[in-house]
């Protein structure tokens, strides 16, 4: 029996035979996450408890094989990818909400809790819990805590290491731990912040305990419609420098807003030029107060148009054409490269005119979605793999654009992480001393390397693995025919 | 002392006098840590000399320790050895301020105050208010991880770091995070250092994340018969639509310093902010709330009225050089301060003891300083203390660091009480980052 | 075949962005990526790509999906699931060796039997003398079905009860009450006619009570639902081409379907015969006239009923109507309109039952766990009645709430309407 063959057998042992995936066909839909990369794994295994997830850990050690931790697949940097093959361990039955402390704000689940389902469960407390990423109906809370994933209102309330109190780890040599607490406080170094972002490079977080936050008596959105994407930025730059750090405020550009209006008729204006989505929430007279402001700063840039909603339906609709964007923008064509860089939001009009020079450089079309208030760019250089050569144009195009940012004073990565798909671009920000004083937390976790190997450091190879493009390496097509 | 050792010490004020760095060995008995005396002071004026003379402490192996304003020093474990001191207080320069990005980029020597006031003149701070902040240094508040008591909105120092510069013991200077709100690019090393008490490198720079100014601010003051109702009402406070920036309850009975409001009974302050409607609203709500909860002894002090109290109350257990009292801080769930409150001051009662309380529920905190009536605790008192303290606490699933201790009690116990076994991930951390032990050793958990 | 191959284009739009996961039942049953949208299209794309073959275990995964449709709705890249899946079982379908239930539906039952009126009408009336004259009971009690096969038993009890009105389809023309405001035709369907003939009854009283001459067309056939359900895309298209040809010839504003699958079908015989020079346009033609019957009354507008209701009403969105019609609205307003009425929302209300056409009949097992979950959400309502849109959700439902013992019924919202406007004449 090879080594593989005998440790799904035990692995079977601990968590049954349903749950153990080792056949190529059921490989297959586990080599993906939501990103470009794709690498097939050893076997998948899918573990229901703590007890499970260490005995799996254990069994992974004696075989020396790599665990790569898998929520439920929605990254967007190549994180929950199998990269030199490896055991996936999927935390997608561990989805239970264990408790819900509505007295002291606060609730612990598991990791394979979908977002969305925490807030839900948490709304009859008039609870809910802020980090939203656009990916919050599918997302796990356990790959929100692996990534330090953002979103649109994370403006105001921060990213998800400042929702967490404590979580539990198994370490890679089997053993259980609990780092932070229920409590605010709690001694020692802030391990559960190191964990918050690690990519799942120095444990599997098996349980988590999170901060919620009270829901909003009031919420209003405002949706302001300009000409010139210079007018948009300057009204963001205008409602900062006003003191108002609204609950979120997102940008769209011209190419954006065509692709969302095909997409979901949300009536923008044939000539506007960029979006703004502004949100405020608090206190009924605090929103009146800041929405008031607002509207005033934006009037300040000769907005063509300007709508406002409170009503849930009505917020609803303004949001519409900002959520359906990325999928519009299919429309327009096949593939899309999506870029994640943050800049200083001072920055903006300055990046973003080296975006459009990109853009014509490169002869692909760059469309602009941003959470404008912190910086987080979120440029698209749409292609289509199936033309030779524009692959490789979109990723250069990407590289320069992470570079630009970084040269504006930003950074690679503001939200989706880095993974497998910005490591080799890390040399632009950090020395090798920085990243070598990041490596030393491995052995403090006792990884050995074994947990997500190869991933968030440069191997020094050029990153080609966006140019998997099914056109390219389809071998069969007459397989149905 | 070995021959060996005094040898080395000799040796590195050699190298660091060829330097021509500032060094000073006048006095050193000022600067003393927990009554370990340094037989150097040195006070390196940018991050190259911090870095050069780790670099020469660490070939030298000696212990270092890093020095901000000095208002900590009582917290933490006596070190188990003491050369150098850093003093930080000349790295204090403000490298870069955008306010329209709401960032900025200082020395971690500048003063808390110093740093408040450039960002107050564009309508900014920074959102942490610790104690002598005209004393205490951003990298010494960051690395005691310790501020005031505006935590609750706006979390703790940790939420407020967006970068950081570190020297590490042997010189590498290495940075994490940047210069935007939003990042995660590479580990959050940032987070190691604070509350780390510089064990594992020197913070040297630091990047923050700025709060706009509120555009008015007033405090909201009410007396009740007892603390326990008074953490109550901050909690009934916590659950309601209202978000102030903070909210605390003390007695002013029994202190001396915080400044007379007029009110004997235990008092609930709320510091409320933002623009004159949603103020009106907070004293509208917090009033109704403290009459249902039957006081209608309600106070509205304006902001400059209310600065003397707030300072005082971030000042709590930090504004003395008495180096004999027993300062605790708890950590539990909010909904457990109540009833701790209302334990700790039964066990006063039996033990005829006085502690000075200052609590803030909506973040779990309680925060005793403990006296004997007529003169100094003895050692009975501090450990019987310490002991109903620590079991209280433990029960109720929270944490208990002594942050200050009478001298001669602190060689038997460990200020920062237990861990469980994730004390051996710290253990190896050390191990990582410093493995000569060069910087602080002895001090944090454990005795790393 | 090539025809009918899942295109190429539609399965590359799938950028495997997972937002499909939460959406679809048999992944919230299994917590398996295989069972999952995305997984069964990237399996799609494997076999597309060469990387692995059509095998069982392929082919397993494809089976269990219940074809609700509701991924489409979470899709934010416009994949068109429903069509992929369709050309993937065409695919497979005329590969394998196929189990004997399966083989009994596909080839007697959906081939040789629903698209004749006659035979149908012949096994329906069957049904009625084996349920009505007593031979159900016996067999019941003997057990002797469950000795056949307790599969076959569990199947038996989930048969519906056939009632003695059986709706005629030979193209007699209803007329308005009152001002007239349409004309319009009404699908019959295969099966709903015979064994929901009353509640046919009811769709045309209320069509004819909101102003509508309703005209049920002759030569009309079954839509081909439950056949390209199967993946027999072929007998779906003649269907598809006979029903054009019968209703096209009606001249009417409107083809009125009560029924949410056969509406859908409908909608989409534009794209079925997209290839067809001959029926192409006249596809599309039909296809735009098809309108759901609470969509038209939502628009029409309904004349709000006036008879008082005093009922708990839940509503359970059908897929073919909530995901593949994005139709989820129009029913609750209906429902809302008549007097009395409360309606409760519960908890996941357009997640599927686990009816999905022969899903209950091929995948039992997975069937009745989605069943399960489906009515412990209803029970949480308290509701009395349970209203929904389509013969395969009543069905299903009704068997649902029998084997657990639940005081309460199942009707058509068109039944609720019905009832309200009959109250009104006898007050």
């Amino acid at each position: 029996m090879d080594k593989l063959t005998s440790m799904i057998a035990d692995m079977k042992l601990v968590v049954g035979e349903t749950y153990v995936i080792h056949t190529v066909e059921d490989l297959l839909v586990f080599e993906y996450d939501g990103s470009a990369d794709k690498a097939l794994p050893d076997a998948v295994v899918l573990p229901s408890n703590t007890t499970e997830v260490a005995s799996i850990v254990k069994i992974a050690l004696e075989n020396e094989i790599p665990i790569i931790a898998r929520g439920a697949g929605t990254g967007l940097s190549g994180g929950a990818v199998a990269k030199g093959g490896g055991l996936v361990l999927s935390l997608t039955r561990m989805n239970k909400i264990l408790e819900i402390n509505s007295k002291d704000h606060m609730a612990i689940v598991e990791p394979g809790v979908v977002n969305i389902d925490l807030s839900h469960s948490a709304e009859k407390y008039g609870l809910y819990y802020a980090p939203d990423p656009s990916s919050q109906k599918a997302c796990t809370i356990g790959g929100n805590v692996a990534e330090n994933s953002g979103g649109p209102h994370c403006l105001a309330y921060g990213v998800t290491t400042n929702h967490i109190l404590g979580m539990e780890v198994v370490l890679s040599d089997g053993s259980t731990q609990w780092l932070g607490s229920n409590t605010r406080e709690f001694q020692g170094y802030d391990l559960r912040g190191i964990m918050v972002g690690s990519e799942g490079t120095l444990g599997i977080v098996t349980k988590i305990a999170v901060r919620l936050l009270k829901k909003p008596e009031s919420v209003r959105t405002l949706l302001a419609v300009f000409k010139h994407i210079e007018q948009a930025s300057s009204a963001v730059s205008g409602i900062i420098a006003a003191g108002i750090v609204p609950a979120a405020i997102e940008m769209m550009d011209h190419i954006c807003i065509s692709a969302a209006e095909a997409a979901v008729k949300a009536g923008y204006p044939q000539d506007a030029g960029a979006i703004l989505l502004v949100e405020v929430d608090g206190l009924t007279e605090e929103v009146a107060e800041e929405t008031e402001e607002i509207e005033r700063i934006c009037d300040n840039y000769n907005p063509i148009e300007i709508r406002k909603a409170t009503s849930m339906e009505d917020r609803e609709k303004l949001w519409e054409g900002r959520k359906g964007v990325l999928g519009a923008l299919g429309r327009l064509a096949p593939n899309y490269y999506l870029v994640d860089g943050t800049i200083p939001r001072t920055k903006l009009m300055e990046v973003l005119s080296g975006i459009s020079d990109i853009a014509k450089k490169s002869g692909l079309p760059i469309a602009n979605l941003l959470h404008a208030g912190d910086g987080n760019l979120h440029p698209s250089v749409l292609y289509d793999e199936r033309i030779p050569g524009q692959t490789k144009v979109a990723l250069d195009a990407g590289a320069e654009i992470l570079k630009l940012c970084v040269d504006s004073g930003g950074v690679l990565s503001g939200e989706h992480g880095i993974g497998l798909e910005k490591q080799e671009y890390m040399p632009l920000m950090f020395t090798q001393e920085d990243m070598d004083a990041m490596s030393k937390l491995k052995p403090a976790f006792i990884t050995m390397d074994m947990l997500n190997p190869g991933k968030i450091f440069p191997t020094g190879t050029p990153h080609v693995q966006i140019s998997q493009g099914p056109a390219v390496a389809r071998t069969g097509a007459g397989a149905y025919k | 002392m070995s021959k060996s050792y005094t040898s080395n010490i000799e040796s590195f004020k050699q190298a660091i006098e060829k330097l021509e760095y500032k060094v000073s060995y006048h006095n050193l008995d000022q600067f003393n840590v927990l009554g370990c005396i340094p037989s150097a002071v040195i006070t390196p004026s940018n991050i190259k000399e911090l870095s050069k003379t780790l670099t020469t402490a660490n070939e030298h192996k000696l212990s270092v320790s890093p020095r901000g304003g000095g208002t900590k020093l009582e917290l933490g474990n006596t070190p188990d050895s003491l050369d150098i001191i850093i003093d930080m207080s000349r790295l204090n320069k403000i490298l870069n301020h955008a306010p329209a990005d709401l960032t900025a980029t200082v020395e971690s020597g500048i003063t808390i105050l110093n740093l408040q006031n450039e960002l107050a003149e564009h309508g900014q701070f920074l959102a942490i208010d610790p104690a002598l902040p005209h004393i205490a240094t951003v990298g010494g508040v960051l690395a005691t991880g310790i501020a005031g008591p505006m935590k609750w909105q706006h979390g703790s120092p940790r939420d407020t770091v967006i970068g950081m510069k570190i020297v590490s013991p042997d010189g590498t200077i290495t940075k994490s995070g940047g210069q935007v709100v939003k990042n995660v690019t590479g580990y959050d090393m940032s987070r190691l250092h604070i509350g780390g008490l510089g064990t594992i490198g020197i913070i040297a720079e630091v990047s923050f994340k700025l709060t706009p100014l509120p555009p008015k601010q007033l405090t909201i003051l009410a007396s009740f018969n007892s603390n326990r109702i008074a953490a109550e009402v901050a909690l009934e406070i916590f659950n309601s639509n209202l978000m102030p920036l903070a909210i605390t309850v003390f007695d002013p009975d029994s202190q001396d310093r915080i400044p007379d409001i007029g009110m004997n009974n235990p008092v609930l302050a709320i510091k409320a902010a933002g623009r004159p409607a949603t103020i009106e609203r907070y004293v509208k709500d917090s009033t109704s709330i403290i009459n249902k909860f039957g006081s209608s002894n309600v106070k509205v002090l304006d902001q400059i009225d209310s600065k003397p109290l707030w300072e005082e109350i971030s000042n709590f257990g930090w504004d003395t050089l008495n180096s004999e009292i027993l300062l605790c801080r708890a950590s539990v769930l909010p909904s457990a301060v109540p009833n701790l409150i209302e334990s700790i001051e039964k066990f006063e009662y039996d033990q005829s003891l006085i502690g000075k309380k200052i609590s803030h529920p909506a973040y779990g905190t309680v925060l005793v300083e403990w006296y004997c009536g007529n003169g100094p605790l003895n050692n009975e008192t501090v450990s019987t203390i310490l002991n109903t303290f620590s079991g209280l606490i433990q029960r109720l699933d929270g944490s208990l660091v002594i942050q200050r201790c009478p001298r001669k009690f602190r060689e038997e116990i460990d200020v920062w009480g237990k861990i469980g076994s994730s004390l051996e991930i710290m253990r190896r951390l050390k191990n990582q980052y410093d493995p000569n032990r060069t910087i602080n050793p002895g001090r944090f958990i454990g005795g790393i | 075949m090539g025809l009918d191959a899942p295109s190429e284009e539609d399965m590359y739009k799938c950028v495997h962005c997972g937002f499909c996961l939460q959406a679809c039942p048999t992944y919230l049953e299994t917590g398996l990526e295989t069972e999952s949208p995305r997984g069964r299209i990237a399996l799609m794309k494997a076999v597309n790509e060469g990387r692995i073959g059509i095998t069982p275990s392929v082919t397993r995964h494809w089976d269990l999906c219940i074809q609700c449709r509701a991924c489409e709705v979470a899709c934010p890249s416009g994949v068109p699931y429903g069509k992929l899946i369709e050309s993937t079982m065409s695919q497979v379908n005329s590969r394998r060796e196929k189990s004997w239930t399966t083989k009994i539906v596909s080839n007697i039952i959906l081939k040789r039997i629903i698209p004749h009126r006659n035979r149908l009408l012949l096994i329906i009336k069957f049904l009625r003398l084996y349920q009505l004259t007593g031979i159900q009971k016996v067999l019941r009690n003997s057990g002797l079905l469950n000795l056949l096969s307790p599969y076959l038993s569990e199947l038996e009890k989930s048969a519906p009860q056939v009632p003695a009105t059986i709706l005629e389809t030979s193209g007699q023309t209803i007329r308005a009450i009152g001002v007239k405001r349409s004309r319009v035709a009404l699908l019959s369907g295969c099966i709903m006619p015979l064994v929901n003939g009353p509640e046919m009854e009811a769709v045309i009283r209320v069509l004819t009570r909101n102003g509508c001459d309703v005209i049920v067309t002759q030569n009309q056939v079954c839509c081909g639902a439950i056949n390209s359900h199967m993946g027999d895309l072929q007998t779906t298209r003649k269907l598809a081409k006979r029903n054009i040809d019968a209703f096209l010839n009606s001249d009417v504003d409107a083809v009125i379907v009560a029924s949410a699958g056969c509406g859908i079908r409908m909608k989409e015989y534009g794209d079925l015969l997209r290839n067809d020079t001959a029926y192409a346009s006249k596809a599309q033609t039909l296809s735009s006239l098809v309108k759901d019957i609470h969509e038209f009354l939502a628009e029409l507008p309904i004349i709000p009923p006036k008879g008082h209701l005093n009922y708990q009403v839940t509503y359970q969105d059908s897929c073919h109507l909530s995901h593949a019609q994005r139709i989820t609205e129009p029913p609750r307003m209906l429902l809302r309109s008549i007097p009395g009425i409360k309606l409760i929302e519960m908890d996941n209300p357009s997640k599927c039952c686990g009816a999905g056409g022969t899903y209950t009949i091929t995948e039992r097992d997975f069937s009745l766990r989605l069943l399960d979950s489906k009515i412990k959400d209803i029970d949480k309502t308290q509701a009395s009645i349970v209203a929904t849109a389509n013969p395969g959700c009543v069905i299903q439902l009704q068997y649902g709430i029998k084997i657990n013992c639940h005081n309460r019924t199942v009707k058509y919202v068109t039944d609720l309407l019905d009832e309200s406007y009959s109250s009104e004449s006898t007050v």
